[in-house]
């Protein structure tokens, strides 16, 4: 018996799944109920594994699985080095910015253009920023996602089109209730369930594929059989195997994301320094301790162990459909479609319920995240300031509708036209790219105004529209704009410039902000003054430290810089040695795992005490809400 | 009450899932080891997430009494 397409008990399944997923969100609805700080921040009582379970669980998104299948397809395991590549930007935010957040003691990201800068600048740049994320961000990436799983329905499925829509809208409101009732708790904790739900589900598939390969031996014959022994090897290597044809797009390319593009571009997720919901978890941690171990969780999580079950599938439906063959089969609708050939009854249910959370880990994380900016950096500064708790708490709670109704609105405009999401996400991109570093030095040089932060945003984009023709062609370019100023952006090959053309862009865009630094009116000092007596930043603030004496900074450059380096080899060869198992080279496997071993050895070594590591908020800020600290397991684990 | 009972609780009631679809395996072995190791994992999840609870509780109630809290 058939229902939607589906076997009875993969329905039973799916619906069990969620409704345990909104039970365990709604016991933890009076905990949300205290506070604007308890709704948004869980009361900043998170444990290090939960918050770093939350955050992978987020990134863990509906269409993460499809794209990696498409870099398979496309450049074989070495194409993940495109996102690979952000290792080197996750591992810096960990020991050089997690510490800075959590000392800061702001409900959101944003806040940090008051607490940093203050005065006009600052606020406009807080308000900008709020309705921007709020509404513009958040749309964009809830059209991406929405777009994902509705491929995932029609190819598993075969769901209508406007069954597709009905699915998806059921599963937002779902996430939209146990985000209204129990806020960021809620979140966290169904994003625990979430995420082991979802990672045991993409492994469930992947051994069936594994299985159906006959294991590594039996990959690497179906691979060399259809592509020939050269094929097989570039496409299993881990590396690129050729420097000049990395991942199809040279070795400008390469050299771009390796040395460049994970501090220079604020990509959603990945921004230098942090940002968005990475931040909102590190805010929300019990000690600052907690957050730089939460967030050292999420990186390893996130680069080492998500993406091997991913790989063996996309590897599967690589030697086992005819992708953008005869059957019009497309690179997208590859992972769905091994879903169905795959799996028996009930584990399907099973992987389908996983894609689900994956899904509304993503779409509930979205909504507090736009709620606090819409709430904590619009309203309450700008429009209903000194209001009580209760008021902020019931207006958070329509913004969340808000935001899920205008995020849904925009999403729909985009989905309209073909390449309307891509097209924004260009858009997107384009904001940030060049304006990476200047989020990154606001920690550790003064002199970073928010002019600094206002014209690298501006500068970027204009840079963007300058040298990017698919931009301009995209957004109609004006009339005044010669098409010789289109200096980098020359051949017909889009790919064959796009490195030296991101090089420009960054280029221009750093010039044109640092100029800006130096030019434009410098932040107040007692506005300086207070940010460093608060965050107690190293680097470049000596003018600033020379006026506060009393203030003692831990000299922590140089163990971060080393923690930074052996954390990022820990990550990178944890991955390695995880892939090196599956595919039976134990040599290899050996120098991998060793390596781990000696990183996490270093690390153990160099992670000394902290002055502040347990401090808490309410030690540390009388102006918090109160309650005692619940103890945390982390301290008996760690 | 700990945060990590409820998900303890999520945990154990997602442990029938694998458990039922046995009776869809038919003769296929590695479903039926799959679905036992889901099983298996739901379970030791919502476990480890009982005795930590419960050594939480444990450690708050030594806190308070070593404080002198609750004396009176």
């Amino acid at each position: 018996m058939t229902i939607f397409g589906m076997h009875v008990l993969d329905v039973i399944v799916v619906v069990w799944v969620l409704a345990v997923v909104f039970g365990v969100a709604f016991a933890f609805r009076s905990r949300a109920s205290q506070s604007f700080d308890d709704f948004f921040l869980s009361g900043r009582r998170l444990s290090w594994w939960m918050l770093g379970t939350s955050m992978v669980a987020t990134t863990f998104a509906a269409d993460t699985p499809l794209a990696i299948t498409g870099l398979v397809h496309s450049h074989g395991i070495a194409g993940n080095w495109l996102w690979w590549s952000l290792l080197f930007g996750a591992t810096a935010t960990v020991w050089f910015f997690s510490d800075n957040w959590r000392r800061a003691r702001i409900t959101s990201d944003i806040e940090l253009c008051a607490v940093r800068y203050g005065g006009f600048a600052g606020s406009v740049l807080r308000g900008f920023r709020a309705g921007y994320m709020s509404f513009i961000y958040v749309g964009i990436i809830l059209g991406w996602v929405f777009e994902a799983m509705a491929t995932v329905l029609r190819v598993s499925l075969d769901l209508p089109a406007e069954m597709q829509q009905t699915v998806l809208l059921v599963l937002a409101a779902l996430a939209l209730a146990y985000t209204l009732l129990s806020g960021l708790w809620g979140v966290v904790a169904t994003d625990f369930l979430q995420f082991v739900l979802a990672m045991g589900g993409s492994i469930v598939l992947a051994i069936f594929a594994w299985s159906d390969f006959g294991g590594a031996t039996g990959l690497q014959e179906r691979l060399v059989g259809r592509f020939g022994a050269e094929g097989a090897d570039k496409l299993l290597s881990f590396f690129p195997t050729d420097l000049e044809s990395f991942a199809g797009l040279g070795l400008g390319w390469m050299v771009w994301v390796l040395a460049v593009q994970w501090w220079a571009v604020v990509y959603p997720g990945s921004e230098p320094g942090g940002g968005s919901f990475v931040v909102q978890r590190m805010l929300a941690a019990r000690s600052v301790r907690d957050a730089r171990r939460g967030t050292m969780l999420y990186v390893v999580a996130h680069y080492a162990m998500r993406p091997w079950p991913w790989i063996i599938v996309a590897l599967w439906t690589v030697v086992a459909l005819d992708v953008g063959g005869a059957g019009q089969l497309t690179v997208n609708e590859a992972y769905p479609a091994a879903m169905k050939q795959l799996l028996p009854a009930g584990l399907f249910g099973l992987l389908l319920a996983s894609f689900f959370a994956a899904f509304m880990s993503t779409v509930d994380t979205l909504l507090t995240l736009a709620g606090s900016y819409l709430i904590n950096d619009l309203y309450r500064p700008f429009v209903a300031r000194k209001r009580s708790e209760k008021h902020y708490l019931a207006a958070s709670r329509v913004a969340i509708v808000l935001v899920l109704l205008a995020g849904l609105f925009v999403s729909d405009r985009l989905g309209e036209t073909k390449s309307g999401i891509a097209d924004a996400w260009r858009i997107l991109l384009a904001l940030g790219a060049g304006s990476g570093l200047v989020l990154a030095l606001r920690w550790y040089w003064w002199r970073i105004s928010a002019w600094s932060e206002i014209v690298a945003m501006i500068a970027a984009f204009g840079a963007a529209f300058t040298f990017d023709p698919a931009l301009r062609q995209l957004l109609g370019s004006p009339e005044w704009m010669p098409e010789s100023w289109l200096i980098l952006a020359t051949g017909d090959d889009p790919a064959g410039d796009s490195a030296s053309r991101m090089f420009a862009i960054v280029g221009v865009a750093t010039a044109v902000w640092l100029t800006a630094t130096f030019l434009a009116p410098r932040t107040r000092s007692d506005r300086l003054d207070a940010f460093y007596r608060r965050v107690r930043p190293s680097g470049l603030w000596a003018p600033v430290a020379a006026r506060c004496p009393d203030v003692v900074v831990e000299p922590r450059l140089g163990a971060a810089m080393m923690s930074w380096i052996f954390s990022t080899l820990l990550v990178l060869s944890c991955l390695f040695a995880i892939g090196t198992a599956l595919f039976h080279e134990p040599w290899a496997w050996i120098g991998w795992a060793g390596l781990a071993c000696f990183c996490a050895l270093v690390l153990w070594g160099n992670e000394r005490p902290r002055e502040d590591d347990d401090e808490d908020d309410d030690e540390a800020d009388d102006t918090d809400g109160g309650g005692a600290p619940e103890p945390s397991l982390s301290e008996s684990i760690l | 009450m700990s945060p990590l009972i409820p998900l303890a609780w999520g945990f154990l009631a997602l442990v029938p899932l694998p458990l039922c679809a046995l009776a869809f395996a038919g003769d296929s072995e590695l479903a039926i080891r799959t679905e036992i190791a889901l099983a298996s994992v739901f379970f030791v999840f919502a476990v480890l997430l009982f005795v930590g609870a419960r050594w939480e509780t444990n450690r708050t109630q030594g806190d308070a009494g070593d404080s002198g809290e609750g004396d009176a």
